[in-house]
């Protein structure tokens, strides 16, 4: 696999970007102990456009929120970055339960005396990481309050009855949201302005072969296309609210493809990894149809892999 | 119209919009299986069309060609060379095509090995010999075809590369050459060949029936025929014009039994039953089977159909009562649990005799009533203590619709029968069918007796004029203040269907079928009327999802559907059940 720096050559990312990116890494030498956090290799993100703009507004201390829908990308988007700038990464699942505590740290007993534990945000802002704020909008407003001051020019964590943490100067903010899901809601005014938005397309049909080509180098051609093909259809249907999102599920297609790798039939992987994770039975008929139609489901082995 | 978007129809057009990648096209055409599950080939090939070529330009000349009196049939050819040239576009884009299609093709010749008498006799030879042709080759089986039909088959293979106007050209070729209709002046109007050589072309073309084990179902047209029912075109002997002629009544009386009625009671009923869309019909009844002896007036023709259906019918007979006896254990154990859950029921309905009645002992203490009242309820009605006052008739779809089940069939109504006699209730089970013209009600078991071995008689055979058959079988029903509650359930497919036509109202214009939505109407009325007479008429449906709408016109909520024909005892109890309770039903 390429390093990072070559793929996003590759990809076509703008130079004055990627000699901006450079820059940035010779400038910020990860410590030692947190290398391990810094992503390498893995699943990287197709699509030139999208990388320059998150690219450029990295390199310009912004803060990014990627928005969009289930399977465009989100996640790998900010590893790839934090690759790309070789930040160690924390990552922070947000959800209805989550409060300040669980960001920015807690008091614990340390065997003798009661002490501040950090937590993710804080480690993140102290050690000049990229903190991924995934789902961000699942958790309440008032719990996100404490991150107003890290978010904006201010670029300081202040930690109840703890200290003010400074934000070293390589820290960003990547924040993820879907706005379908259920138990979503709407990021109030004062966090999104925090934030420079990037909306999420969904994923093109020649990266996604790629995507599939990178994955399972060894999956046919005539194969994959099948497969992106019904990623398409699926995501079609539920565009047009025939059928839930669950359905167009690039994750559960992808691990399909690696069900199928390893042994199982078409039929079989697509039905654990995309059709039975819509439970109503009509729905599930209507998601099947459009399987069958596509894949044929004893396919496996040699059918599907050179 | 509006348009009624099933679960099936949705995921039919679901199918559609998939292949299309359009989910704003309103599919002109939906395609099902005859037990109304969408088909999945046809559908995904309706939206391929779209996909690949102006629908609606090719729906608007397929519109113009069903109206022909052959148009279902073109239609359904056409729609084979459609099919191969959507399939030869697609198929680099979707390799599963070749599975889908041999599945198809498969299924075609497995649902081949099932299709009934009655669907046998709906079948077009040519659209047969035409889907079988287009399916053996996907199948890569050999088949003999003469040089026109192998013509046909080759013609019909549109190529890939035929775009819309090419299409509606090789169509129009197609409809010319084989079929001798021309193109009229505008591009797609056709214009049927009048004068001599429509006669030579009739002579030429024999009459055919519509068939398909596909139901391409034309949408949004406003076309009554196509609402819930399948598109049948069919002629039986006599063209459709009706029947009557001695021969015919010789045949029925050769086939279902002599008539039971006297002449004038006959004329009286056909009077008063076969008038509007029945004018050109006419009544038959007669008790259990076929007496075994051929009757005159008949052509050798008809003495050798007779002999054969003769033949069948006692063949019948021996398997129903074959299986009664195999089955003797298991239809014992029936009737107990029926008769129990029978009694069960109608405990609460039963009254104290004697009672107030028409006839009987006068009693002194009411007799006032007659004169000054006009009350004639003035008599003591004497019977047995326990006599419940509930009757039940038992009406059985002897169409050809239920070929395969008679046995079981038989055995079922048997078991109704024992079980309401032995919980006291009067029970009479009839089947009707349409033959020859003729709507025959057979008397298999009567009211007043035990003995059910006529039930054994029943053969399932011909068309069901459910309007008429129903009017019919009202007539035999007990009259009014004999039983103080009368049901009537019928075992129906919902799909009423026959060859005789419905004559034009005054007598102007061309006569219909007997078919979709105008038989459902008719049923419909009949059923009404039933009811309006206090009779409690309650279906058992044994059809194809395709039809349960028709089943709600018909008869309302009054009714349950049953999946097997052993399910038949089940549902009866259910039916009376919920028709004493006023509880309804919904399918």
């Amino acid at each position: 696999m390429d390093d990072i720096l070559t793929f996003l050559q590759k990809e076509g990312v703008d130079n004055a970007l990627l000699e901006g990116v450079s820059a940035f890494r010779k400038a910020h030498a990860v410590p030692e102990d947190l290398a391990s956090r810094v992503p390498q290799g893995g699943v990287r993100y197709l699509g030139t456009a999208v990388l320059d703009k998150a690219i450029a507004a990295l390199l310009c201390r912004k803060n990014l929120l990627l928005a969009g829908p289930k399977a465009t990308g989100k996640n790998v988007l900010a590893t790839t970055l934090a690759e790309a700038f070789g930040r160690p990464v924390w990552n922070v699942s947000f959800h209805i339960g989550a409060d300040a505590a669980s960001l920015v740290g807690t008091d614990t007993y340390d065997g003798e005396k009661v002490v501040f534990r950090q937590g993710p945000v804080t480690r993140c802002a102290a050690y000049g990481g990229f903190g991924i704020l995934d789902e961000i909008n699942m958790a309440r407003n008032e719990a996100l309050a404490v991150l107003h001051s890290a978010l904006d020019d201010r670029r300081i964590l202040d930690v109840p009855g703890y200290q003010l943490v400074p934000l070293a100067e390589e820290t960003r903010f990547i924040a993820t949201m879907n706005y379908g899901y259920a138990g979503t809601r709407e990021l109030n005014e004062a966090l999104a302005s925090r934030f420079v938005v990037l909306d999420m397309p969904l994923i093109t049909r020649d990266n996604l072969l790629r995507l599939i080509k990178e994955r399972f180098p060894k999956c046919k051609e005539s194969a994959a296309e099948q497969f992106a093909d019904l990623f398409f259809e699926l995501e079609k249907k539920a565009e047009s609210a025939e059928v839930s999102g669950k359905a167009a599920d690039l994750r559960g297609l992808l691990d399909a493809i690696d069900l199928c790798q390893n042994g199982l039939t078409a039929g079989d992987a697509l039905a654990m990894c995309i059709a039975d994770k819509t439970f109503d039975p009509y729905e599930k008929s209507l998601v099947t149809d459009v399987i069958d139609e596509r894949i044929d489901p004893s396919w496996k082995g040699r059918e599907l892999f050179d | 119209m509006i348009k009624k978007h099933t679960a099936l129809a949705r995921r039919a057009e679901n199918i559609i919009w998939n292949a299309a990648g359009d989910y704003h096209f309103d599919p002109p055409y939906l395609a099902y299986y005859e037990n109304g599950t969408p088909d999945p080939y046809f559908n995904l090939v309706i939206g391929l069309a779209h996909k690949w070529l102006d629908l609606d330009r090719i729906a608007a000349f397929l519109d113009q060609v069903a109206k022909g009196s052959k148009g279902d049939e073109l239609t359904d050819l056409l729609w084979l060379g459609i099919e191969n040239c959507v399939y030869e576009k697609e198929l680099p884009q979707r390799p599963r095509l070749v599975d889908l299609r041999r599945r198809k093709a498969e299924a075609f010749f497995k649902n081949r090995q099932t299709l009934s008498r009655q669907q046998m006799m709906l079948q077009s030879v040519t659209v047969y010999t035409q889907q079988e042709a287009r399916w053996s080759k996907v199948l890569g089986k050999a088949l003999r075809l003469s040089k026109r039909e192998a013509e046909l088959a080759e013609a019909l293979a549109f190529p890939a590369s035929l775009d819309t106007d090419g299409m509606l050209q090789k169509m129009q070729q197609i409809l010319e050459e084989r079929f001798h209709l021309r193109p009229g002046s505008s591009d797609t109007s056709l214009t049927p060949v009048t004068g001599l050589r429509r006669k030579i072309a009739a002579a030429v073309l024999r009459h055919e029936h519509q068939n398909t084990d596909t139901l391409l179902v034309r949408t949004g047209t406003g076309a009554g025929v196509t609402e819930g029912a399948a598109v049948l075109s069919h002629e039986g002997a006599g063209g459709g014009m009706g029947a009557g002629s001695p021969a015919d009544a010789a045949y029925l009386a050769g086939t279902l039994g002599p008539l039971c009625l006297r002449e004038k009671e006959l004329a009286s009923l056909e009077h008063d039953l076969c008038t509007g869309p029945h004018t050109r019909c006419r009544l038959w009844v007669s008790k259990k089977g076929p007496a075994g002896e051929t009757p005159q007036d008949l052509s050798a023709k008809d003495v050798t159909d007779l002999l054969r259906v003769q033949k069948d019918a006692k063949a019948q007979n021996a398997k129903n009562l074959a299986f009664w006896k195999e089955n003797a254990i298991r239809t014992a154990s029936g009737v107990r649990r029926l008769s129990a859950r029978v009694d069960e029921i109608l405990s609460g309905t039963e009254r104290a005799l004697p009672e107030r009645a028409r006839a009987g002992v006068l009693s002194p203490e009411i007799a006032y009533r007659l004169p000054v009242l006009h009350d004639p309820n003035v008599f003591l009605h004497t019977g047995e203590e326990t006599q419940r006052s509930v009757s039940l008739d038992l009406l059985l779809d002897a169409s050809a619709s239920r070929l395969d089940c008679q046995e079981e069939l038989s055995a079922q109504a048997d078991v109704i029968a024992k079980s309401f006699e032995r919980a006291r209730v009067p029970v009479q089970v009839s089947c009707f069918r349409s033959l020859r013209g003729y709507t025959a009600l057979q008397i298999l078991k009567e009211r007043g007796t035990r003995d059910t071995s006529g039930i054994a008689a029943y053969f399932a055979g011909g068309w069901n004029r459910d309007g008429l058959g129903l009017r019919l079988a009202g007539r035999f029903l007990p009259k009014e203040g004999d039983f103080a509650r009368r049901f009537l359930f019928v075992l129906t497919d919902a799909s009423p269907n026959d060859s005789v036509k419905i004559p034009p109202e005054g007598g102007r214009g061309p006569a219909r079928e007997y078919q979709g939505n105008a038989a459902v109407l008719d049923a419909k009325e009949a059923v009404a009327e039933l009811r309006e007479e206090g009779i409690a008429v309650g279906a058992i449906f044994l059809g194809p999802t395709l039809y349960l709408e028709n089943l709600h016109t018909i008869y309302g909520k009054e009714c349950v559907r049953i999946h097997r024909i052993d399910q038949l005892e089940e549902a009866v109890s259910t039916l009376l059940a919920q028709a004493l309770e006023g509880v309804e039903n919904v399918c």
